[in-house]
C-alpha cells in the first residue's frame, strides 16, 4: 500500500467516531430512556465502560493478529475464522438497520410522499459507487465534514440551553440493578459496531496508535451522545423521549419559534444524520465485502460483492423497517453475537499464536495488484 | 479537462454523463406526483378542532394565493372553512376531497381546541395520539383553546393565525415557558408529571383566562387574573417583569388603589408525609415595588409602607384561596418538583401522578421584598 492510499490517524479517528456517531445519537436516547427513564445516563456510562474494556479486547488482538487478520493469502486460525464469521454477520445486520433507519427518517421527516423503493435506491446506488472507491477517500470526506459538524452540533448545544428545564432531571437510580445492567448491556450491542475500527486501522499509517485512537472516539462519541441524551431530558422529559421516534431531529423543531426563519432548522441536522448514516452504511457493507474476501478464493471473491450487495438490499427490503431490523440484529447479538465474539477475542489473546510460514500481505485497494 | 471525483480520476466520463442522466430521469418520472406541486397545496395558518354531534368539527384558515402574490400569504384574503370527521387521522383525506388540495402544515401557526373536545376525556386522548403520530406539526407551533367555537377564523381580511401568533409571542417576550406549544404539552401529556395552562382566546382575539390540563385531562379553567398569579407561584414567568393592576380586590377608590411591579421571584419547595397525605409547603419570596394604580411612584413613604402591608396581606388572602382550590388539582405543579426534593415521597409516588394529586395538600407562605 503506498502512503496515499493511506489514512492519518485524525482521519482514521473522525472515520471511526462519525461511523458510530449517527447510530448512537439517532436511536440510543428514545430506545434507552424507553428502557431504563430516568437512568438512562448511568445505563449510557455503563454501556460505554463496556466498550471501553471490548476496545482494550479489539486493540490487543489487532497487536497479536494484525498481519493475519484479513489477510487474503494467509492462512487464518481457527478462533481468527470464528471471529470473522461472527463480525460477517454482524456487518450485515448492521447494514440492514442503517439502510432502514435512513428510508424512515427521510420518509418522516423529509419526503412523506415518497415510498421506501424511490427513497432506497438512490442512496443505496451512492453508497455502492462510494464504497467501490474504498475507505480512504471517505476517510477524507469524514475528517472534513466532521469538523463542520462539532462547530454545528456544538451550536445546537448552546443554543438548547434556554429550553432545559432542570425539573425534567428526575432522581436516578430508580431503577433495579438487573434492569440497569440490560440496558448497560443493550447499549454495549450498538456500541460494538466498534469492531468497524480494525478494518479501517488497516488503512491507517499510524497502526501503531490503534488503541489511543479507538480510546479517543469512544471519549468523544461517549460526550456527544450523553450531552444530546441529557438535552433532550431536560427539553422534553424523559418518558416523552420514550414515546418519540428519533427525538434528536426533532429537538431543532422544538428550539426555534415557529414564525422564525430557523423554524425548519431541523432540516440541517437531518442532513448530518444522513452522512452520518452514509458513512455507517457504506463502512458495514465495505466491511462485510472484506470479511468475505478474506475468507474467499481470490477469484470468486471478485465478483461477491455485487451478489452480497444485492443480498443487503433484499434482506432490508424483507426485514421492512427498523423495528424489526433492530429486533433482529438486538436478539442475535443479545444472545448469540456478544457472548461468542468476547469469548472468541479472549481465547485468541490469551492462546498462543501458532506461527506459520505464509507471505504476509493485507487486504487492501492496492495490495493484491 | 479531467473529472475527478472523490478525488479520483473519471476513466469513461460518457459512462457517467448516462447513469447520471438515467438517475435524474428515474428519480423524476417515479417522483412525479402532481399532488407536490406548491400550487396544488394549501398552506394550513390555523386550524380548530372540537367534538360536536356529526363527529369532529374542523375548522381551517388558508391563504387564497393568486398568481404572483407570494408575499401576500400572511396579509391577503384568507379562506376559512369546515367540515366535519369522524377520526382525526381522516382531516388530510377529506380535506383532499373537498377542495382537491393536499393541506400543507408547514406553515400552521396556531391550532386551537375546542372546550368540549377538551373535557371530552376519550377523544382529547385520541387527539394527542393524532398529534404525537403527525410528524408535519412542528413542536413550535402554538396552541391555545378557542372559546368561539372556530368563530375565531372566520375573518376573511386578516389572517387570524398570525395575529394570534404575535399576540402570544408579545404575552411571553422573552419567556417561552409561558406559552404552550404542541411539544410541550405532548411533553406534559406524556410525562404525566406537569400541568399546562393553555391559554383560552375569545372572538375578539383576547386571553380570557387558562385551562389547565394534566396526564391529557383537563383539570380546571382559571381566571385570567389566578392563572397570572399561579403562572408566577410555578415560575412560569420568573425573570420577568410583572405588573399586576387591581390588586385589591375589595373596591377602593382608584387614589386609594394600586399596582404591584414584580421584579423577581423565587420558589422554594420542600415536602412531608403524614399518613397518606402529601404536605408540599411553597415558600414564595417576591421582590417588588408598589406603585400607585396608574403605575407611579408613590413619594409619600407612610402612603406607600401602608399599601406594602395592604398587599401583603391580600397576596397571603389570595394565595391561601388558590391552595384551598388547588385541591385534588395540583395546580403549583409540585409533583414536578417531587423526584428532587423528597425522594422516599418520590418512590411511592412514581409513575402514579393522579393518586398523588389526591393525597396531596398545599400550604403556600408568601414573602415580599420591597427593598430597592
Amino acid at each position: 500500500m503506498n502512503k496515499e492510499e493511506m489514512i492519518s490517524e485524525k482521519q482514521c479517528f473522525y472515520l471511526i467516531t462519525f461511523e458510530l456517531f449517527g447510530l448512537l445519537t439517532l436511536f440510543l436516547p428514545s430506545f434507552l430512556s424507553r428502557k431504563l427513564s430516568q437512568d438512562a445516563p448511568v445505563g449510557l456510562t455503563i454501556g460505554f465502560l463496556f466498550a471501553a474494556i471490548f476496545a482494550l479486547l479489539l486493540s490487543m488482538f489487532y497487536r497479536k493478529y494484525q498481519n493475519e487478520f484479513l489477510s487474503a493469502k494467509k492462512k487464518n486460525s481457527f478462533l481468527t475464522d470464528v471471529l470473522i464469521f461472527l463480525f460477517f454477520i454482524q456487518t450485515i445486520l448492521l447494514s440492514i438497520f442503517a439502510l432502514n433507519i435512513t428510508w424512515e427518517i427521510v420518509q418522516m421527516f423529509l419526503l412523506p410522499t415518497l415510498n421506501r423503493f424511490l427513497i432506497l435506491i438512490p442512496f443505496f446506488a451512492v453508497s455502492v459507487f462510494a464504497l467501490e472507491k474504498g475507505l480512504v477517500p471517505r476517510a477524507k470526506m469524514a475528517e472534513f465534514c466532521g469538523k463542520i459538524f462539532i462547530f454545528v452540533l456544538g451550536f445546537i448545544f448552546i443554543f438548547s440551553l434556554k429550553k432545559i428545564d432542570l425539573n425534567q432531571y428526575e432522581a436516578i437510580f430508580i431503577s433495579s440493578p438487573k434492569r440497569i445492567a440490560i440496558g448497560s448491556y443493550d447499549v454495549f450491542i450498538i456500541l460494538e459496531t466498534l469492531i468497524f475500527s480494525l478494518f479501517a486501522v488497516k488503512f491507517s499509517k499510524s497502526k501503531d496508535k490503534y488503541g489511543s485512537t479507538l480510546r479517543k472516539s469512544i471519549i468523544a462519541c461517549y460526550i456527544l451522545t450523553v450531552l444530546l441524551l441529557l438535552v433532550l431530558m431536560g427539553t422534553f422529559g424523559v418518558d416523552y423521549i420514550g414515546q418519540m421516534e428519533y427525538p434528536a431531529i426533532r429537538l431543532l423543531r422544538n428550539l426555534t419559534k415557529s414564525s422564525s426563519f430557523l423554524s425548519r432548522l431541523d432540516v440541517l441536522m437531518i442532513w448530518i444524520w444522513l452522512v452520518s448514516l452514509f458513512y455507517f452504511f457504506c463502512g458495514s457493507m465495505n466491511y462485510a465485502h472484506l470479511l468475505l474476501k478474506s475468507v474467499l478464493e481470490e477469484s470468486s471473491g471478485k465478483y461477491m460483492n455485487y451478489v452480497l450487495y444485492v443480498v443487503i438490499f433484499a434482506l432490508a427490503w424483507i426485514f421492512g423497517n427498523v423495528s424489526n431490523s433492530f429486533y433482529i440484529y438486538r436478539n442475535y447479538m443479545f444472545y448469540i453475537g456478544t457472548p461468542f465474539t468476547v469469548v472468541a477475542l479472549l481465547l485468541a489473546i490469551v492462546l498462543p499464536k501458532k506461527e506459520k510460514e505464509n507471505e504476509l500481505e493485507s487486504v487492501g485497494p492496492k495490495s493484491e495488484e | 479537462m479531467n473529472w475527478k471525483v472523490w478525488g479520483q480520476k473519471v476513466k469513461n466520463k460518457k459512462i457517467y454523463i448516462i447513469l447520471i442522466l438515467l438517475a435524474v430521469v428515474f428519480v423524476c418520472a417515479f417522483t412525479f406526483d402532481s399532488e407536490n406541486y406548491p400550487e396544488e397545496s394549501d398552506y394550513i395558518m390555523s386550524l380548530f378542532f372540537d367534538v360536536g354531534e356529526e363527529g369532529i368539527k374542523t375548522v381551517y384558515e388558508s391563504p387564497v394565493l393568486k398568481k404572483d402574490e407570494a408575499q401576500a400569504v400572511l396579509y391577503g384574503e384568507q379562506r376559512v372553512s369546515e367540515f366535519n370527521i369522524l377520526h382525526f387521522q381522516d382531516f388530510a383525506n377529506e380535506y383532499m376531497n373537498s377542495v382537491a388540495r393536499k393541506p400543507d402544515f408547514q406553515h400552521l401557526k396556531i391550532l386551537l381546541i375546542g372546550e368540549e373536545l377538551l373535557k371530552n376525556e376519550e377523544k382529547f386522548a385520541e387527539f394527542i395520539a393524532f398529534l404525537h403520530e403527525q410528524n408535519e406539526f412542528a413542536e413550535n407551533v402554538f396552541v391555545a383553546i378557542d372559546k368561539s367555537n372556530g368563530e375565531i377564523l372566520k375573518d376573511e381580511n386578516e389572517c387570524a393565525g398570525k395575529s394570534l401568533e404575535n399576540l402570544f409571542s408579545e404575552r411571553s417576550g422573552e419567556n417561552e415557558q409561558m406559552n404552550v406549544t404542541v411539544g410541550k404539552l405532548l411533553a406534559a401529556c406524556y410525562n404525566e408529571n406537569q400541568a399546562v395552562y393553555i391559554p383560552v382566546v375569545s372572538e375578539d382575539k383576547k386571553i380570557q383566562g387558562e385551562w389547565v390540563v394534566a396526564c391529557k385531562k383537563a383539570v380546571s379553567y382559571v381566571d385570567e387574573d389566578m392563572a397570572k398569579w399561579l403562572l408566577a407561584a410555578n415560575c412560569m414567568n420568573c425573570g420577568q417583569e410583572l405588573y399586576f393592576q387591581d390588586v385589591y380586590e375589595e373596591a377602593l377608590n382608584e387614589e386609594d388603589n394600586f399596582s404591584i411591579e414584580i421584579s423577581k421571584i423565587k420558589r422554594q419547595i420542600s415536602f412531608k408525609e403524614s399518613g397518606n397525605k402529601v404536605n408540599a409547603y411553597i415558600l414564595l419570596t417576591l421582590k417588588g415595588k408598589v406603585r400607585s394604580y396608574c403605575g407611579e411612584l408613590i413619594t409619600d413613604a407612610a402612603d406607600r409602607i401602608n399599601k406594602e402591608q395592604l398587599f401583603s396581606v391580600c397576596l397571603s388572602d389570595k394565595f391561601e384561596r388558590f391552595a384551598s382550590y388547588s385541591k385534588g388539582k395540583d395546580l403549583f405543579n409540585t409533583y414536578y418538583e417531587l423526584s428532587n426534593k423528597n425522594r422516599s415521597i418520590w418512590k411511592k409516588y412514581q409513575n402514579r401522578y393522579e393518586e398523588y394529586v389526591k393525597n396531596l395538600n398545599v400550604d403556600v407562605t408568601v414573602e415580599i421584598d420591597f427593598t430597592d
